[in-house]
């Protein structure tokens, strides 16, 4: 379980850990065993718990003896318990990964990254997994210092070229949306206009997946690695004059491993 | 070093970023649509996480409370370890 390596980190950022399923304690007890997993795993027999957080998976067949599951999801919370990010993934193959859960809340977490000088900027360029299975869903990182005095332009800003990070379509690959903090807002005053920059460091995260289709199982099934490009575009402005817009190419590299199918023998 | 005007200038700007941005743009893939809408089954955003009170794989019983770290906790609901 991806989990158990996340322990750790989760601790040193003040997060509990609990997974509840509907297995007896003497499963998760085996599974537990076998993965060496330390964490709390719940026991939630006759889906009690799921039923009443209203995650009970309503498309399967109350006829199967499997009936109870839940929809997979996650959870984070805050020390009083109130909910701040929550994931549900579509189909059941698919999982976020809690690195990725981690980088979108802020938080850092330890990934070999690739440092990159460009015009007026600096990028740090990581994935937040090293590792991916067909349906796991990661996030691609690409952390921006802006130079002192330099600012650069937010998404969708109207007039000047904004920061854009451009991944290439492959197959195999699947592209969920970007995301981009909130930007500052910065008074030009020659123009007496307001316009949405980053003056400060900030990070865009990209989420991406390998795809669980039966489409792409022959190709991820073949691949050992596979490598991810892209680019990120930008201009470069400080309280004078724009620079020329620069373009600085992107490359993320990560191990592919088969679906976890580990179950107890029968 | 070119150093180029803003305002009326721009135009030449978006010139240069035409002909440098060659990369193929990725379609951003919608998810596959679901008989029931994700989004909205179980807690909120900003709402409280139900209390639990359940036996773990030593036989302890724990609630949500005894689970939450200084700055929070994450709780997952997987499937099952069974099948």
């Amino acid at each position: 379980m991806e989990l158990q390596g996340r322990f750790e980190e989760l601790r040193n950022s003040g997060l509990g850990l609990a997974a509840i399923s509907y297995d007896s304690p003497e499963v998760l007890a085996d599974f537990s065993a076998r993965r060496g997993i330390t964490f709390p795993l719940l026991s939630d027999p006759g889906s009690a718990t799921i039923k009443r957080f209203g995650i009970l998976n309503t498309t399967a067949d109350p006829a199967s003896d499997r009936y109870g599951y839940p929809f997979p999801g996650t959870f984070v919370v805050d020390r009083q318990g109130v909910v701040t990010s929550r994931v549900f993934e579509p189909t059941y193959q698919e999982r976020r990964t809690m690195s990725s859960i981690l980088v979108t809340l802020g938080h850092r977490i330890p990934a070999p990254a690739t440092k990159i000088r460009g015009a007026h900027l600096t990028l740090t360029s990581y994935a937040t997994d090293q590792m991916a299975a067909p349906g796991t869903h990661f996030s691609l990182v690409l952390d921006v210092a802006p130079a002192p005095h330099v600012h650069v332009y937010a998404p969708n800003t109207s007039g000047y070229i904004p920061v854009a990070m451009s991944i290439a379509a492959q197959p195999g690959v699947v592209l969920r949306s970007a995301a981009f903090p909130t930007p500052e807002d910065y008074f030009f005053k020659p123009l007496a206009e307001h316009v949405p920059v980053y003056s400060h460091p900030f990070r865009i995260v990209q989420d991406v997946m390998l795809d669980p289709s039966s489409a792409s199982s022959a190709l991820l099934k073949a691949a050992k690695t596979m490598t991810i490009t892209g680019v990120f575009n930008y201009q470069a402005c400080d309280d004078a004059v724009c620079f020329p817009p620069a373009s600085i190419p992107l490359s993320w590299t990560i191990g592919v491993r088969p679906l976890d199918t580990d179950r107890p023998k029968r | 070093m070119m150093h180029l005007l803003r305002g009326p200038a721009l135009g030449v700007c978006l010139m240069a970023w035409t002909a440098i941005d060659g990369h193929a743009r990725a379609p951003q893939t919608p998810a596959p649509a679901a008989a029931v809408d994700l989004d909205s089954v179980g807690p909120q955003v900003g709402h409280a996480l139900p209390d639990f009170d359940l036996a773990d794989q030593r036989g302890v019983r724990r609630s949500l409370k005894s689970i939450l770290g200084p700055s929070g906790a994450v709780i997952v609901f997987f499937r099952s370890a069974d099948w």
